[in-house]
């Protein structure tokens, strides 16, 4: 069992999907109840809401902006390196999906695909 | 021999792409208020960016973390949002003056009407980016810059006192305004260590996919780069200093700056001064616009890169569209570029803490760097040099009101 501090490791680390694209940061944890000794990780928390918990800025930033909490299950979580890697692609998480908003916009220029 | 070539190019590209407006106004001015006396700052400058270039090229290349990635990190949603808005504020700034440039350089090569000009430069850095591949990008601007070599030789032609040279890079202050001469400082210290630099050389080390055995072009790209660009700044100051500075001249628009190589060497100077100056001021728009897509993708977690097709990173490509859009309309009010270049070097001293210090702990984390973790002279510089920019970022703004803006 490896020692990891997870405000430093975890928190705010790139979201890479199974197909290697970038999807999201990790906004916040889902540590269960922290009654339980000792506490896990039972989700990582994904998505313009969840900047709530994230200070007075990040309240602010909450509230300014739409969006959902995509909720991504421990167990989906591959490998936990630079980047946090998860096991499926990011379409099947419900992650990313304001790339998918925009690139109608994008496709509709010359050359952009 | 391939290796030994690729470091030669990306020198060559280094130095090119070293000068932008930024370091052309303060150089220039700064040569023509005081002489040779304040190259020993262009030094200091110089070694920041080679410093922290280095280690966010290192950081990069090895642990995947390119500037915003570790800002987020290291500072926390918060103040790393704080971080993100300052830098995108000035990188527009700085985008708006270069664009400016670029126009100024078009205007004084072909002659056409200002804002014409000014829409020619934003559909051409528009089409660049979207067009050409990141490497060419790099190395066709980084070359073509080459051509701001003309002031060296102007430099040396207009026959400058060499002992009085070689004196102005031993710091003293021998001037009755203490206050336009802090300014000074200021801004030939933000001028060579503009934060886009810095984001755009982390996220160009893994838009060419760097691997650790490249290690060695990026320090040969920081290190011997950067100083032959930081000489062409001392040229432009000794440039200034020579012909400027002894008939009391203030220079007020780009086109003093390529007077200084047309003097000595005739219409052949001119022109070289000004196609170097459209191509160091070109990339650097390219540079900055650049830069801010990253910045905002790398805080987000939005995919991004120029090698990645625009319908794979729309949020990126946006991104970098909004940021043009907005630069262009910035310069296209009419407002002076030389004022807004000012405006963007001080306020980018006072935002560069921010950015210097996440880079400085994740080069210290070995968890991400393994055997690739800052040496003891690399802390060495990177803390001393975070000093320094600490103070200056604390005296650039009191200087700024103090000194009028450099005005006295």
């Amino acid at each position: 069992m490896t020692e990891i501090d997870l405000g430093l490791s975890l928190l705010d680390h790139q979201l890479i999907d199974s197909e290697d694209l970038r999807c999201g940061k990790v906004d916040d944890l889902d540590l269960g109840s922290l009654r339980e000794d000792p506490p896990t990780v039972q989700a990582i928390l994904a998505g313009t809401p969840a900047w709530r918990n994230r200070g007075r800025i990040g309240r602010l930033a909450a509230s300014l902006g739409g969006g959902r909490i995509v909720r991504i299950p421990w167990e989906d979580v591959e490998s936990v390196e630079s980047a946090v890697h998860l096991k499926k692609a990011a379409h099947e998480l419900g992650l990313a999906r304001g790339e998918d908003r925009v690139r109608r916009f994008v496709a509709w220029i010359p050359g952009a695909k | 021999m391939k290796r030994i070539f690729d470091i030669a190019l990306g020198i060559l590209a280094a130095i090119g792409g070293f000068v932008d407006i930024g370091d052309i106004v303060f150089n220039v001015a700064a040569g023509a208020m005081f002489e040779y006396q304040l190259l020993w700052v262009v030094v200091i400058g110089v070694g920041a960016i080679i410093t922290y270039s280095e280690m966010c090229g290192r950081v990069a290349v090895v642990s995947q973390h390119a500037v915003f990635d570790a800002v987020r990190e290291r500072l926390g949603f918060g103040v790393g949002l704080v971080a993100l808005v300052g830098a995108q504020l000035i990188n527009l700034l700085t985008l708006a003056a270069e664009i400016g440039g670029i126009a100024v350089a078009l205007q004084l090569l072909a002659g056409l009407p200002y804002r014409v000009l000014l829409f020619l430069a934003f559909i051409a850095v528009a089409v660049v980016v979207w067009a050409l591949p990141f490497g060419w990008i790099e190395r066709v601007f980084g070359y073509c810059g080459l051509a701001m070599l003309v002031f060296a030789v102007a430099a040396i032609k207009l026959h400058p006192d060499w002992s009085q040279v070689a004196s102005g890079f031993i710091p003293s202050a021998n001037t009755s305004d203490p206050a336009v001469y802090g300014y000074f400082v200021v801004g030939l210290i933000g001028a060579a260590t503009v934060p886009y630099e810095v984001y755009f050389y982390s996220s160009g080390a893994i838009e060419e996919g760097w691997k650790p055995k490249d290690l060695s072009v990026n320090q040969s790209n920081a290190i011997i780069g950067y100083t032959l660009g930081g000489l062409l700044s001392c040229s432009l100051m000794i440039m200034a200093g020579a012909l400027f500075f002894p008939r009391e001249i203030t220079p007020e628009t780009l086109g003093t700056a390529a007077l200084g190589a047309q003097v000595p060497l005739g219409e052949i100077g001119l022109l070289l001064a000004l196609v170097g100056i459209l191509f160091a001021v070109g990339g650097a728009a390219i540079d900055t616009v650049f830069s801010g897509a990253y910045n905002m993708a790398q805080f987000f977690g939005w995919e991004w890169g120029k090698h990645r097709k625009p319908v794979e990173a729309p949020r990126y490509t946006i991104a970098w569209m909004v940021m043009l859009v907005l630069g262009f309309l910035i310069v296209f009010t009419g407002v002076d570029p030389i004022k807004v270049t000012e405006f963007s070097v001080i306020f980018s001293v006072v935002a560069l803490p921010l950015t210097y210090l996440p880079i400085l702990l994740v080069a210290n984390d070995r968890t991400y760097m393994r055997r690739y973790v800052n040496g003891r002279l690399a802390n060495l510089f990177g803390i001393g040099y975070l000093v320094v920019i600490l103070l200056v970022a604390v005296a650039a703004i009191p200087l700024m009101f103090l000194s009028n803006m450099g005005q006295g």
